[in-house]
């Protein structure tokens, strides 16, 4: 999948390109992204197209979570719908990740 | 046929319209063009001929474009024919009323034509209709239709068996021959059937194996009848097939469930019947290979210093391989891995396989797939117990769990020789060891003792040869042999050993002795230390030794050697016991040697005596004379010295017994006539006595030896020559050597002592065996409640009692909603009972798979021929055995509500009625199963109501007794259950059990305690029910998801809200991508069912699946923390829905159901 990153007063911001993210697209999502993690530090990525995400998809979001604390950098999601938010919240994962409303708001709590 | 009136579609509507608006068109086209022909040729014809001419276009007209276009030609013929050819002509008036008959006789012609001809069209197209859809029933029936000729050569079949057959309709239409798609064995049922079918003109029921183009075959069912010409001979066939394969599939994995429990309780029972290990071995090698039908199977076992594992016993190995080959212990092999997991392993591609190599064993067969299970001992893992295959193939759970419960009855089975070889072993080294202390004890010479422990070693305990080897301390340092048992042939003198550090002492026994420590060789053929004595030892049957150094008194004296027949015989046990048997030996020889020295004193003693009684005459040294009062009258030098005196006639006149006689060795007073000397005086007698004291000057003792001997004179007593000796030495000499004894008692009493301590750990050996067993059958004897079937809860309990006993319940689901309940109880106890309850399941599965092939489809066999039938593989078997099963066949159909029970003196079941309440105790009155062969049993049935409640119990039930002794009895059971209605089935069996235990107000029963509880459930039709079927792929997940939304659309009243459809949604898609990722492993070509349901309260969707079972209580507990990526699927699940359940569905699939409840309906 092609992930488009834009740039927000110098946060990149990388939007996710599907409405579903499960065990079927997690791999390639996971192939995808990883040229994004490498390149940043500090990443935004926008959930807001994504309407639905099962455990392989949060796991891929650990992953991405995960390689950029390994360098130091910090990720913030944003744009979540209802029902993935909720998918977060089952699994606990909201208290891991920083979860803004908008991409707006999460470039601006990485410039705070 | 260009125009073809069947408006099913907007389309030919349309075209129908368009045709009829033609045919006005046509009609008065025709009726113009006929007009101005017969305008032109007025004057040749005459008007009759006009009419007839119109009548054909009429007619042409309604028979193609029906009534209405019809009608209006025949009113313009009728309005032409006047204008043009009536007088008068050119006006629409008639004169002659002649015409007036015959313009009215060409309408009312027209018209009726018109009429039949549209009426005959109108049936025209109606019958082609009814033809299409006869031919749209006959091709897409949801069965296969066909016809052969006489040869067999289809001549018709329909689009339904075309697609089961693979092939296109020309390739099979009067050119394919039936027999050509059957398998073999088919093909030899069709030769059989097709001249029956010919003959008697039906055939019903016939069961072939279709084979598909592309070599895949499907089983069917087939009935067909014969069309016949009329005089009766054969034209083609009518023939119906049915697809079988789900039935198929039912019926194999019961029969394949009969076979492998069989195979199981066989081998229990061979091993039971005392078969050698290597031929029970054996047995269960090839019993798994026809059972799992696989091309190798392997038993391996852990060689003793655990460096490898060698094929002991096998089926379908090249020559060469069985006993030899070896494979590595580590986890590059799939034993190793095996053994190191303790799981077992399944491979099904050997050549993909990340985990592990492959053995050059399974490369050089070219295997592809298999499973390994390990076979576990009470003293660790003896190897592994594998099947494998040179095809690709996918091992069901069922054939795993089959495989360990073979490895677990092997297992047991090598317990129980292990602790009998033990018992053997500890048995004979008692009794060589009991022999070899007796000898010790009697010992009183060297050579002897040493000669009779060689004897005893050879004799009593069973090896070849057995030396004592003395270490001589001669320049040499040579060994010589100085005892010897057994076969030697000259073994002995080849030796030439020495126990100096060279090159012939640096063998077992040189080392030996040297070093002081004991020296085992396992394998004489390849120990490089036996190298110079190899070839000989060898010759002479030698395979295995041991060489025990003997020390004495803190110095080697040499060493004991044994050589066994087999290889490595000296196991640690061995090697202990032999070491306590030369170190008592040792001690022997010590014991021996002490006695001789003390030997060599007393004689010196001795020797002493005599020169003192030679004194006796000549210088008469320690000697008295005493008269006949004791009083002494002459004491020599020596006799004063011994007792203290310096002057020897300072004693004179004086009493000898007063004088130092007066006291026995512990203080007490000796009167003087009590004096045995003084007695013997008396009575004129010889004395000897050297158990008593005499006191000497200073008032101390010694142990004294005194001879008195009378003297007279003229015939007359006189007096007394009394000699004594001062035996202080000879007393220590003889106490020490009391000592030695007791000590070797001692010993010999300790060494009985660690005796019945083995024997102890072997009894318990014994308890862990039956321990074994024990679990053993549990696992084999109780079935898992089904949870499945609708219209039923059914709970069952059983708490073991201490030992093994026969009970036994199967539940059995079959589709249609009925449901067998069987439960039994052996007579006995123990391992034997045991089996026999095993047994009699596995005829009962085998003789139900049996029935069950023998019925048509959807009928199954009746209760009581299922019995009988099991019965009469069991009888036999019982009756030798003086054993019988009492036992209860109960079939639950939901859709009749009627239960079929036949009850073989089982204890009958408490039918609990849900309306009044009231209990009552149903009961057959059938013979037990093994009281009489051949023996008829009789089914009754009783009808059941929703809200009924049945309960199967066992005697351990109503058997159990209260501590005055009473009964908890039938009468109690039945009161409990009447006055428990409101307890579901699960918690009533539980407060049954509860109730006995108080009852019986103890922690333990004498019997096992089973119940089975059924209750009719009211039957929930579903509101709505919706099915799919997707493949095993991730990338389906999708689809699953969609069916969700979907069927939650298509909800009635109420819908059911957004969070619960997302929950369910992200539930199905986490169960169906676990099966697709564990169950199947990664497969995508295999299928997932889903299907939902509807009802008043909640929603529930199911997801069957042919893979692995998934339980969810070996999941580990997620981690939420975010330390892992992956392992939340279960935990998601379970908090998404309000009931996971996971277990076999009646058609045997693996399933997954998930429950959430609806919405509350709103109340106005």
């Amino acid at each position: 999948m092609e992930i488009p990153v834009e740039t927000l007063n110098g946060v990149s911001v990388a939007l996710l390109p599907v409405d579903e993210l499960d065990a079927g697209n997690a791999p390639e999502f996971k192939r995808d992204i990883a040229p994004v993690l490498q390149a940043n530090t500090k990443l935004v990525i926008d959930l807001s197209r994504l309407r639905f995400i099962d455990s392989s998809g949060l796991g891929a979001m650990l992953s991405c979570l995960r390689q950029l604390s390994a360098k130091s950098g910090d990720l913030k999601l944003c744009g979540m719908s209802k029902q993935v938010r909720a998918a977060f919240e089952l699994v606990r994962m909201h208290r891991i990740f920083d979860i803004a409303g908008t991409k707006e708001e999460a470039v601006h709590a990485f410039a705070s | 046929m260009p125009f073809v009136l069947q408006m099913h579609k907007p389309g030919q509507m349309l075209r129908a319209f368009e045709s009829r608006g033609l045919g006005y068109a046509a009609g008065m086209s025709g009726i113009v063009a006929v007009t101005a022909i017969c305008a032109l040729l007025r004057n040749r014809i005459n008007e009759m001929t006009v009419a007839l001419a119109m009548l054909l276009v009429v007619l042409f007209v309604s028979a193609i474009w029906g009534r209405w276009p019809g009608l209006v030609a025949s009113v313009a013929g009728m309005l032409l024919l006047n204008y043009y050819f009536l007088p008068p002509i050119y006006t629409l008036t008639i004169e002659d009323p002649k015409n007036w008959v015959a313009l009215g006789a060409f309408f009312i012609t027209a018209l009726t034509a018109g009429q039949l001809s549209t009426r005959a069209r109108e049936r025209a197209a109606e019958a082609e209709a009814s033809q299409r859809e006869v031919l749209d029933l006959y091709n897409n029936a949801p069965c296969g239709y066909h016809s052969l000729d006489k040869d067999g050569v289809f001549v018709r079949i329909n689009d339904t068996e075309i697609s089961w057959l693979g092939y296109t309709r020309d390739e099979i239409v009067g050119k394919l021959n039936f027999s050509a798609v059957l398998t073999p064995r088919s093909f030899e049922t069709f030769r059989e059937t097709f001249p029956k079918l010919k003959a008697q003109g039906a055939i019903r029921d016939i069961e072939f194996d279709i084979v598909r183009k592309d070599g895949t075959s499907l089983p069917v069912l087939l009935s067909a009848t014969a069309i016949t010409d009329s005089e009766g001979n054969y034209v083609s066939s009518r023939s119906t097939m049915f697809d079988i394969t789900a039935r198929e599939r039912a019926e194999n994995e019961v029969r394949m469930l009969a076979q492998l429990q069989s195979v199981v309780a066989d081998l229990g029972e061979r091993a039971l019947g005392g078969a050698s290990l290597p031929a029970m071995m054996d047995d269960a090698a090839a019993q798994v290979a026809r059972a799992l039908q696989v091309d190798y199977t392997k038993i391996l076992e852990c060689l003793p210093n655990r460096e490898a594992l060698l094929l002991r016993s096998g089926t379908g190995w090249k020559p060469g391989y069985l006993g030899h080959s070896t494979v590595g212990l580590g986890a590059d092999s799939q034993a190793g891995f095996t053994l190191q997991s303790g799981e077992p392993v399944i491979v099904e591609d050997l050549s993909t396989e990340k985990r592990f190599a492959g053995t050059a064993l399974l490369h050089e067969h070219d295997v592809v797939s298999g499973i390994t299970v390990a076979i576990s001992t009470a003293e660790g893992p003896y190897g592994v117990l594998g099947a494998h295959t040179r095809h690709r193939r996918i091992f069901t759970a069922d054939e795993v769990n089959f495989l360990q419960a073979v490895a677990n009855v092997l297992g047991s089975a090598i317990d129980r020789y292990r602790a009998e070889a033990r018992l053997w072993r500890v048995n004979q080294a008692q009794r060589v060891l009991s022999k070899c202390n007796e000898a010790l004890i009697r010992a009183t010479e060297e050579a002897t003792l040493l000669q009779q422990i060689c004897d005893l070693i050879v004799e009593e305990a069973g090896y070849r040869l057995c030396w004592v080897g003395r270490a001589e301390k001669d320049a040499a340092k040579s060994v010589s042999v100085i005892a010897q048992a057994g076969f030697e042939a000259g073994y002995l003198t080849t030796l030439n050993i020495t126990w100096a550090d060279a090159e012939r002492g640096r063998g077992p026994t040189g080392t030996c002795i040297r070093t002081r420590k004991t020296e085992v060789t396992k394998h004489i053929a390849t120990d490089p230390q036996m190298i110079p004595w190899r070839e000989e030892a060898l010759k002479r049957g030698y395979a295995s030794s041991i060489s025990i150094p003997l020390i004495v008194d803190s110095e080697t004296f040499g060493a004991i050697m044994i050589y066994a027949a087999e290889q490595d015989a000296f196991g640690s046990d061995e090697v202990a016991l032999l070491s306590e048997l030369a170190s008592d030996l040792a001690f022997g020889i010590g014991t021996l040697r002490m006695k001789a020295e003390r030997a060599r004193d007393e004689v010196s003693l001795r020797e002493k005596e005599e020169h003192v009684r030679l004194l006796l005459d000549s210088t008469a040294e320690a000697i008295c004379g005493v008269d006949l009062e004791g009083t002494c009258t002459w004491v020599n030098r020596a006799a004063a010295k011994i007792l203290g005196y310096s002057d020897a006639n300072s004693l004179l006149g004086k009493n000898l017994h007063s004088l130092a006689h007066y006291r026995l060795a512990d203080g007490k007073p000796l009167p003087q006539d009590e004096c045995r000397a003084y007695r013997a005086l008396v009575k004129g007698d010889y004395a000897h006595v050297d158990d008593e004291v005499m006191w000497k000057a200073d008032g101390t003792f010694f142990p004294v030896e005194y001879w008195s001997h009378p003297m007279r004179r003229g015939g007359n007593v006189v007096g007394a020559v009394v000699t004594f000796l001062d035996i202080s030495e000879r007393k220590e000499a003889e106490s020490e050597i009391r000592i030695l004894n007791a000590e070797l008692e001692q010993r010999v009493v300790a060494r009985t002592a660690q005796l019945q301590e083995v024997n102890k750990e072997l009894e318990q050996a014994r308890e862990r065996e039956v321990e074994v067993g024990f679990r053993i059958q549990q696992n084999l004897l109780l079935d898992q409640p089904p949870q499945d079937v609708p219209g039923l809860r059914v709970a069952a309990l059983t708490v073991p009692s201490q030992r093994i006993d026969g009970d036994f319940y199967i539940f059995l689901a079959h589709p249609n909603q009925s449901l067998d309940v069987i439960v039994g109880d052996v007579m006995g106890k123990g391992i034997p009972a045991a089996l026999l309850g095993a047994a009699t399941k596995s005829s009962f599965l085998k003789a139900l798979s049996h029935l069950m092939a023998l019925s048509k489809e959807g009928e199954l066999p009746e209760p009581k021929d299922i019995v009988m039938l099991a019965h009469s593989e069991v009888a036999r078997h019982l009756i030798d055995l003086d054993s019988f099963v009492t036992l209860c066949y109960a079939r639950f159909d939901v859709n009749k509500r009627t239960l079929e029970m036949v009850d073989c003196g089982h204890t009958g079941i408490v039918f609990r009625h849900g309306g009044s309440g009231a209990c009552e105790v149903l009961h057959g009155d059938n013979l037990p199963l093994g009281v009489r062969e051949g023996e008829i049993y009789n089914q009754i049935s009783v009808a059941f109501e929703p809200g009924d409640l049945l309960l199967f119990f066992s005697d351990g039930i109503t058997e159990a007794r209260n501590k005055a002794g009473e009964l908890f009895g039938e009468d109690r059971l039945v009161e409990f259950v009447r006055s428990h209605i409101e307890l579901e089935p699960a918690m009533l069996v539980e407060n049954i059990r509860k109730a006995v235990f108080d009852f019986s107000s103890s922690a333990r029963l004498s019997d096992d305690l089973t119940s089975v509880a059924v209750r009719i459930e009211e039957k929930q039709e579903p509101l709505v029910r919706t099915e799919i079927e997707i493949h095993s792929d991730l990338k389906e997940l999708h689809r699953a998801r969609e069916f969700v939304r979907n069927f939650c659309g298509s909800l009635p009243d109420p819908p059911l809200d957004e969070d619960r459809v997302a929950a369910l949604e992200l539930a199905v898609n986490e169960a169906a991508s676990n099966i697709m990722k564990h169950a199947y492993h990664g497969r995508e070509d295999q299928w997932i069912h889903l299907e939902g349901e509807a009802f008043q309260d909640y929603v529930s969707i199911r997801l069957h699946h042919l893979g692995d079972p998934f339980d969810p209580s070996t999941a580990p507990a997620p981690v939420l923390d975010g330390s892992r990526e992956s392992g939340r699927g279960a935990y998601i699940i379970a908090q998404c829905v309000d009931q996971v359940r996971y277990y076999r569905d009646e058609r045997g699939r693996n399933c997954i159901a998930l429950r959430k409840k609806r919405n509350e309906r709103i109340q106005p």
